[in-house]
């Protein structure tokens, strides 16, 4: 089946992938929103909107469309055409511009096609001179560690979930901590890293669901400050979103004012002194 | 205009009929915190205990600092508000807002406070009939430090002012960061411009932005506006001022929005017209219910030199585009801005504006309403702090003795008068009136009195005028 | 990419909402759509979200939104009532919106619960103070 891919006049990641088509031999059709595409474009964004991600810009672009799946954004794009659909769930659209590319996350896809994802990751950074801004939750460690070793990230986010003893929970699957302490050890040694928590909600013993109390997130920064050896990494408490939430169970859950975070700070700060709270 | 080199120091003016008696602490240059007597007998010192500024709480405890930040890192900013009894004992301390680690220094907690603070009970931080300021619980408010950077403002780092509540175990309970707030202040676009450039660049800390400058914080307090149904002047709503944007505003307390503002300019309505620039201003409070003037804005016009906008010959690049060589005392009904009551170099008797820079101090400085309708006013460049009648008489005045040896100058930031109360560990003191001195007749040893030899008269010599010639319009000339 | 306010039209016999949508009485029915500003703001419009007929919204309510690729608008409605009729012309042509945003740009029809709440909105001059 024929790739179409929708772009906007003057979009470098949509000549990227227009690039990297050709390479490959792939034969393709462009539909530019800003020109003669327009028409096609609104058409596609009608029978897609649901499948179609909108930024705080609006629209990200390149979107890639063979028929079937619809890819959107350099990575997602990069990762389909080099690799199908092995790489699911290492890339997503993300929210940089200019030279950097988000929405890459080492903790997402199978770690089977580690080789396949580091070299998608070689074919944008060295290929083509982006910059490279990934996330982890820490598991898929050995991933990480051959990240660090080729240098291929200029900045890693650490979604730190919570304490150890609520980490399986949090992730939604069993995790070996180990994998997160050595994830924690590494992600410090990059160009640049953050460590960042969200006061998420937990499903309690007893069946009822509430958010991450301070403690929690103080046994959290005092996870970070054992398995980094340092109480001064950067670190940023975030806000839950329910209305963002997929899961279900949280969407209807009450969303906490920003001024609750300070007393997560003041718990958090005795592990972590430069920890800062997310702002609304 | 020439100063005397030579002129008394400690308390020269004292009429214990009309001023309202009690102490007064404030902060001897590069010395502690002094409370003094209406005398100015020394009644205790608190050796070394900054005072940024230094208040009293009932029960003889003082309010003050253990130290300040290096300076080539910092810029005033103290490392802890501490409250300390009168025999030096330290009660409660707050240090816990950011971790700093400077070159060669201690890694610290620090509080980066500067310029105000208040205990809960209290809104201003002076006396109150009924409204005394709790001594071993309740909450704090307290003015701070945070650099920043806000691409909106400037693409320099800037050094944020922020207020913190924080609780009696130090707990931080509220915040509140003016750069967030950018867009409520009412700047123009020419202020938008030069604030981008040159947001009062200093040189700490290898050059950050004291854009806004806050020197003032205090609580509204239950007030008559509030009681009328206007939300604006909710008790709890807090007031700021900005130096280096002569803006004076309120806070809402539950959202963060500026609720009232006063500047940043003050020609864009009659009212404000009549106001006049407010320049440098220090210490914009609203006056506490229980005391004269109860919810007016009580504020020191510095005058000097403040705010971003148009550039002019004096402000060629628009930075301190507002200049004006007095000071003034104004009280404003917040809500008609008409000046109800107010003390400038015409009130304390000087020639406009000729002599107007006798009353005159273009940085720190205060103003503090007293129960009896007095007023204490700090001109604190000149280390004068002195209390004047609802009808302009100087009845009290005290010229610090204390010059500092790093900086050569005998400031006062801001002293406040307390009652004979708060301090039960002392006997009542003696009150000796001190009468102004005939500063004509008054001689040192070896000093001439006046009187001529010989008197020389010359025909024809015609009688002199007023001030209608003078080399500039001065006097009833100048008001026209 | 947006046009100056004096290059827009803006029809006198039309009432406006300040949240950017209009209401045209007709009979006893009010027309709603969009205003030029409104359109000329958001840019080509690629999708109208509308709310389906028998639906009962209060003025003020959201009842739809419009998108372009840059950006995603709430749509507001200008009156309290049922809806009786929409655009579904749009779904298809939502080009309408930028090209006729009075005529064919139109979005739904709404029964008004309480046909006072035209009075409380704008004039011509009104909404042009507004966006000035």
């Amino acid at each position: 089946m024929g790739f179409t891919i929708y772009t906007a006049t003057g979009c470098t990641r949509c000549k990227i992938i227009k690039q990297l088509m050709n390479e490959k031999g792939i034969a393709f059709e462009e539909q530019d929103m800003k020109a003669a595409g327009k028409e096609a474009f609104q058409k596609f964004y009608a029978a897609n909107r649901k499948a179609i991600f909108r930024g705080p810009d609006g629209v990200e672009f390149p979107l890639l469309h063979d028929g079937i799946t619809i890819r959107q954004g350099i990575g997602a794009c990069v990762a389909y055409l080099l690799s199908g659909t092995k790489l699911d769930g290492f890339f997503s659209v993300g929210t940089l511009h200019k030279e950097w590319v988000d929405g890459i996350h080492v903790s997402g896809g199978n770690p089977e096609y580690t080789t396949e994802f580091l070299a998608a990751l070689q074919y944008i950074k060295k290929g083509n001179n982006m910059k490279l801004q990934l996330d982890t939750n820490g598991l898929n460690s050995a991933i990480l560690e051959q990240i660090l070793a080729q240098d291929l990230a200029d900045v890693v986010i650490m979604n730190v979930l919570g304490p150890k003893e609520l980490y399986s929970q949090l992730a939604g699957e069993a995790v070996n901590i180990t994998e997160v302490e050595k994830s924690l050890s590494l992600v410090t040694k990059f160009p640049e890293y953050k460590l960042q928590t969200t006061v998420a909600p937990v499903v309690r013993e007893d069946g009822e669901i509430s958010y991450l109390t301070t403690k929690e997130i103080g046994a959290t920064a005092k996870f970070i400050a054992e398995a980094t050896g340092s109480m001064k990494n950067p670190y940023l408490v975030k806000l839950f979103k329910p209305k963002e939430c997929k899961d279900e169970r949280f969407k209807t859950i009450e969303a906490m004012p920003a001024n609750a975070l300070l007393s997560y700070r003041t718990a958090a700060r005795t592990h972590q002194v430069f920890v800062e709270i997310e702002k609304n | 205009m020439s100063y005397p080199t030579v002129y008394p120091t400690g308390v020269t003016v004292y009429n214990p009929k009309k001023a309202w008696n009690g102490f007064t602490i404030f902060q001897a240059r590069e010395q502690g915190a002094l409370l003094i007597d209406m005398n100015g007998t020394e009644v205790n010192f608190w050796q070394g205990l900054h005072g940024f500024p230094n208040k009293m709480l009932p029960g003889g405890y003082v309010f003050g600092h253990l130290g300040e930040r290096n300076n080539n890192f910092g810029m005033q900013d103290q490392t802890d508000l501490v409250q300390v009894d009168w025999e030096g004992n330290v009660v409660w301390k707050f240090n816990q807002y950011e971790f700093i680690e400077d070159p060669g220094e201690e890694p610290q907690w620090m509080a980066r406070q500067h310029h105000d603070y208040q205990r809960e009970g209290n809104p201003v931080g002076y006396y109150v009939p009924g409204m005394e300021p709790l001594v071993d619980q309740g909450n704090t408010l307290i003015l701070v430090h945070k650099n920043v950077k806000n691409p909106k403002i400037s693409d320099k780092l800037l050094l944020d002012d922020v207020i913190i509540e924080v609780d009696w175990e130090g707990n931080i309970v509220w915040e509140w960061a003016c750069n967030e707030h950018f867009d409520e202040f009412g700047f123009d676009e020419a202020a938008k411009n030069i604030l981008f450039r040159n947001p009062n660049m200093r040189t700490s800390g290898g050059g950050m932005g004291d854009w806004m400058h806050i020197n003032s914080m205090s609580v509204l307090g239950p007030n008559r506006f509030y009681d009328a149904g206007d939300e604006r002047f909710h008790p709890n709503n807090i007031i700021i001022d900005g130096r280096e944007t002569n803006i004076i505003c309120i806070i809402c307390k539950k959202t963060g929005k500026i609720v009232w503002k006063l500047g940043p300019n003050y020609d864009s309505s009659e009212d404000l017209k009549k106001i006049g620039w407010i320049i440098g201003q220090h210490h914009a409070h609203m006056i506490p219910k229980g005391l004269p003037g109860e919810g007016n804005i009580l504020v020191f016009d510095n005058g000097g030199w403040a705010g971003y906008g148009i550039p002019n010959p004096s402000s060629p690049t628009g930075a301190k585009n507002a200049l004006r060589d007095y000071s003034r005392v104004l009280e404003i009904d917040p809500t008609t801005l008409k000046i109800v009551w107010q003390y400038t170099p015409a009130e304390a008797g000087f020639l406009m504006p000729t002599d107007a820079e006798k009353f005159y101090s273009p940085y720190i400085s205060s103003a503090q309403r007293l129960p009896n309708g007095n007023t204490l006013i700090t001109e604190g460049s000149d280390g004068r702090v002195f209390e004047v009648t609802a009808g302009h008489e100087l009845v009290w005045e005290y010229i610090s003795p204390y010059k500092g040896e790093k900086m050569p100058t005998n400031m006062v930031y801001r002293a406040y008068r307390l009652p004979y109360e708060w301090v039960p560990q002392v006997e009542r003191p003696v009150e000796v009136a001190i009468e102004p001195v005939e500063v004509t007749t008054f001689r040192l040893p070896g000093a001439a009195p006046m009187g001529a030899k010989k008197t020389t008269v010359i025909e024809g010599t015609r009688p002199y005028q007023g001030d209608k010639a003078l080399c500039v319009a001065a006097g009833d000339e100048a008001e026209e | 990419m947006t046009k100056p306010i004096a290059e827009l039209i803006f029809l006198s016999e039309i009432h406006y909402f300040h949240e950017h949508t209009w209401a045209n009485v007709e009979g006893d029915l009010v027309k709603v759509g969009i205003t030029d500003f409104a359109q000329d703001s958001l840019g080509n419009i690629i999708f109208v979200e509308l709310p389906n007929v028998g639906e009962t919204y209060s003025k003020g309510d959201e009842f739809g939104q419009a998108e372009s690729a840059k950006t995603v608008s709430a749509l507001y409605m200008p009156v309290s009532g049922e809806i009786v009729g929409v655009n579904s012309e749009l779904e298809e042509a939502p080009q309408h919106v930028n090209e006729d945003p009075y005529g064919a740009g139109w979005m739904i029809v709404v029964k008004p619960s309480n046909l006072d709440e035209i009075k409380e909105l704008l004039s011509k001059e009104d909404y042009l103070n507004q966006i000035k």
